[in-house]
């Protein structure tokens, strides 16, 4: 078999069409493109950017709570500095009865 | 462009050539939508792991006409290839009595020499794709298909005079 007849013979097959899929098929892949599960890669993402989003809500909620617990330090480092006087001074009465 | 818009264009441009290389396979024509419907979710999946993503296509709807056609030997062992009620080819009157005659010639070929004319003349592949598709060296592809034509030639020749 000579080189032209060859290529004749490949030109005569490629001139003939295949027959198309039916519409089925093209429609059964998209749904089964469409209900595919996600993928460990798409997971993992999807995971990452879910706990990136919780500890950024955390953060807020913290520096939220310090804020507003900002608002009265003096008062409870007030009480408490009271509370640490009136024990003392219980403790020298004690001392004193003593 | 999206994902859903790409896979659409790739069953545009290659589902009628799956199609008939499906059938080289299982012969059933609805076997054969099934199998290129596997296959190509198979390969949609794990395209992007491919370097010849177009041999990776061809070799997933292989391995789903083949797991289909086992399934269905399993089922019936007795049943083997079935008569081909549809045309393999989509042509006007003028050319049915010359793809008639390419479908007979073509059924004559063993399976491994069809399929590596199937997937260059309609697929377009390469013989690296190919060989690629048939799990076999790229020399194998290529001896295959040397014979296959020749036998073609032969063929074809004894029922219709080459031009």
């Amino acid at each position: 078999m000579n080189e032209d007849s060859f290529n004749a013979l490949e030109r005569r097959l490629a001139d003939l069409r295949p027959a198309a899929l039916s519409p089925d098929v093209t429609e059964h892949i998209a749904r089964r493109l469409g209900e595919l599960p996600l993928t460990w890669g798409d997971r993992l993402l999807a995971g990452s950017m879910a706990a990136g989003a919780l500890a950024a809500a955390l953060i807020f909620a913290i520096i939220l709570l310090s804020a507003a617990a900002g608002d009265v330090p003096a008062r409870s480092d007030g009480a408490h500095s009271l509370a640490q006087e009136r024990i003392m001074q219980e403790y020298d009465l004690l001392l004193a009865r003593q | 462009m999206t994902d859903g818009q790409d896979w659409a264009q790739w069953m545009q441009r290659h589902g009628p050539a799956l199609l008939l290389y499906a059938r080289q396979i299982v012969h059933d024509p609805a076997l054969a939508e099934d199998a290129v419907q596997e296959g190509f979710v198979r390969f949609w999946l794990h395209r992007r792991k491919a370097p010849e993503p177009l041999g990776l296509l061809y070799a997933a709807v292989r391995s789903a006409a083949l797991d289909s056609m086992r399934r269905r030997q399993r089922r019936n062992p007795r049943e083997q290839a079935v008569a081909r009620p549809e045309a393999c080819f989509d042509v006007a009157a003028a050319q049915r009595e010359s793809s008639a005659d390419v479908e007979a010639a073509l059924a004559q070929l063993p399976v491994e020499q069809r399929e590596v004319v199937v997937l260059k003349i309609w697929g377009g592949l390469t013989f690296t794709q190919i060989a690629q598709a048939i799990g076999e060296s790229v020399g194998t592809s290529a001896s295959r298909y040397r014979y296959a034509m020749q036998k073609l030639a032969t063929l074809l020749r004894a029922e219709v005079p080459l031009e």
